[in-house]
């Protein structure tokens, strides 16, 4: 067998790393440069440092060589490894989140991404923001926004044609209005239906009458009929 | 139960390893159930490790297969995230459309070619479960091709449910793939999804893609039946009483087998109501096997006329009545 083929890397602090070829192709960045020859002399990595490129060819190491094992011992192994391996703290974690994303190690990506989901799983916005140490920059108006927008899921906007006046109703309600149901059920695509017949005035009323027919509904079978109803399924006159 | 498991989530050893107390400075944080780990932190993140400033495809994948509450406290966490999480809570949304119509309800007519339109838009802005979700439906239709590269994007973003469909069709496949297969159903698994346990403890029996072996066979069996699988607890069950893979235990092999009997496990119905007769339990022993024969197991029928002749007449419409008005105990799938 001939010897075996080592590429040189170089760390943003200078560090040097003499890697087996197969090692360093587990980052495809790395084995682009290589298959384009670009890697006779040492590759430049000037956004990674030596501490954190050193432990990602630990993990480039450890999963190249077991990748042909087929006992359940060796999968359960490399996985008791990546628990140990990822056992950093979060400094680390997230150079190695950057440098996984940089280099393109598909499978470090893949754990380090893994492990921040587990970490935030569960967790209220303020547990999260202290635990990543992450200052919070919404406005009180902005984060009422963005729970809002949460809440869209049973919220669809109707809008006005001429003047951009959106009326964000219950789906419930805007069911009430038969030609909206046929809407929704076709093309829901759109998150804002126009109404090309209805002005602003018009549509207020007739939300505003849908909304009693849909609490009147839930208290009792039958709605009642009354006059803005009739208006619903005629085209609705300016 | 929230969480279905009883062990830690990812692995069986202790996550994280606890440093001792005078090295803590940061806060501490409660755990709410017995799976979730303590972290202990000697730094939080400091200076130029900003995790607000992390790139949108990363927060993308790392939120890939969250629920809508993660999804929403993340999306709450500060503005870059929230930007970055916008086409997720899309995708939310497009789920939440295509299983309407997939099922046809909350007033709209099941349509599966919609279902199918939704769940890949969804599945085009990153969510993991909306992947899987179209993967379904093209497999139902029958283009596995498909479903499997749904799949595969899906498991390779961290969704269990994902790895365990693609492990699946890797079993399934002509030839079948059985070493991929055991891959994927082991992440899945050690993430903690019961079906996917199940189906590695099979492998692990049968020496399918890995290397057969019963002691862990049966302890992933253990974890599925725990988890609620009700295949897995007839098969744990069997483990006790045969003393295969476990420390032979009548007691936990009829304690099982009851728990799978109760659940609507047609063979266990069967083996439960034998044990019940054999320990002289007349009434009781017969409901299980008319459970077991009305589901179609025929060595049930003549064991339960046997005893139904021994009973009277009263006797013999309670237990008619009991049967009618049994109903199986809830389960995971």
């Amino acid at each position: 067998m001939s010897s075996v083929k080592k590429v040189t890397l170089k760390s943003s602090d200078g560090e040097i790393f003499e890697v087996e070829e197969t090692v360093a192709m587990e980052s495809q960045t790395i084995k682009g440069l290589i298959e384009d020859d670009c890697a006779d002399n040492a590759i430049p990595l000037p956004n990674v440092t030596g501490h954190i490129l050193s432990l990602v060819i630990q993990y480039c190491k450890e999963h190249t060589s077991s990748s042909d094992s087929n006992s359940s011992k060796s999968n359960e192994k490399l996985k008791a490894w990546d628990t140990q391996f990822i056992n950093v703290d979060l400094n680390v974690l997230f150079d190695l989140i950057m440098a996984a994303n940089y280099l393109n190690v598909k499978g470090l990506l893949d754990l380090t991404c893994q492990t921040v989901a587990d970490m935030i799983k569960e967790k209220t916005p303020e547990q999260i923001r202290a635990m990543f140490n992450i200052v919070n920059d919404f406005t009180p108006e902005e984060e009422e926004e963005v729970r809002r927008e949460n809440a869209w899921a049973f919220e669809i906007s109707l809008k006005n044609n001429n003047v951009v006046d959106t009326f964000e109703v219950e789906e419930s309600m805007a069911k009430e209005l038969q030609t909206i149901k046929n809407m929704i059920e076709d093309n829901y695509t759109d998150s804002v239906i126009p109404l090309h017949n209805v002005t602003s005035d018009i549509l207020e009323l007739v939300i505003e009458d849908c909304k009693k027919h849909v609490e009147a509904a839930e208290s009792e079978s039958e709605p009642s009929y009354s006059l803005a109803s009739k208006l619903i399924d005629d085209p609705l006159k300016a | 139960m929230k969480q279905k498991t009883t062990w830690p989530a990812r692995s069986d050893g202790s996550r994280f390893l606890s440093l001792p107390l005078s090295k803590i400075k940061g806060p501490k944080f409660p755990t709410r159930t017995s799976t979730h780990q303590i972290r202990f932190y000697d730094t939080r993140p400091s200076d130029g490790h900003d995790f607000s400033a992390l790139p949108y495809d990363v927060l993308t994948k790392i939120a890939a297969s969250f629920s809508l509450q993660n999804l929403r406290a993340a999306s709450l966490v500060c503005k870059s995230w929230s930007e970055a999480l916008k086409p997720l809570r899309e995708a939310m949304l497009l789920l939440h459309w295509g299983k309407r119509f997939k099922h046809g309800h909350g007033g709209v007519r099941p349509n599966l070619d919609k279902a199918l339109d939704s769940f890949l838009k969804g599945a085009a802005r990153g969510s993991a479960l909306a992947m899987v979700d179209a993967g379904l439906i093209y497999w139902e239709l029958g283009q596995k091709d498909k479903a499997v590269a749904l799949y595969r994007k899906a498991a390779e973003l961290g969704d269990p449910a994902g790895q365990c469909n693609l492990a699946i069709s890797f079993l399934q496949a002509e030839p079948p793939n059985l070493k991929e297969a055991v891959t994927w159903l082991y992440q899945a698994s050690i993430a903690g999804h019961v079906r996917s346990q199940y189906q590695l403890a099979l492998c692990l029996h049968q020496g399918q893609g890995v290397n057969c072996n019963i002691k862990d066979a049966a302890r992933w069996y253990l974890k599925a039946a725990e988890g609620g699988y009700v295949r897995a607890m007839y098969n744990v069950s069997l483990c006790y009483s045969s003393g295969e893979g476990l420390v032979r235990s009548h007691q936990l092999a009829r304690k099982w087998m009851k728990r799978a009997a109760d659940r609507g496990h047609t063979k266990a119905q069967f083996e439960h109501g034998l044990a019940l007769f054999s320990e002289g339990d007349m009434m009781k022993a017969v409901v299980y096997l008319e459970l077991a024969t009305r589901a179609g197991e025929r060595a049930a029928a003549h064991v339960k006329n046997v005893i139904l002749q021994r009973l009277s007449a009263t006797s013999r419409d309670r237990v008619m009545l009991l049967a009618d008005n049994w109903q199986a105990l809830p389960s995971s799938r």
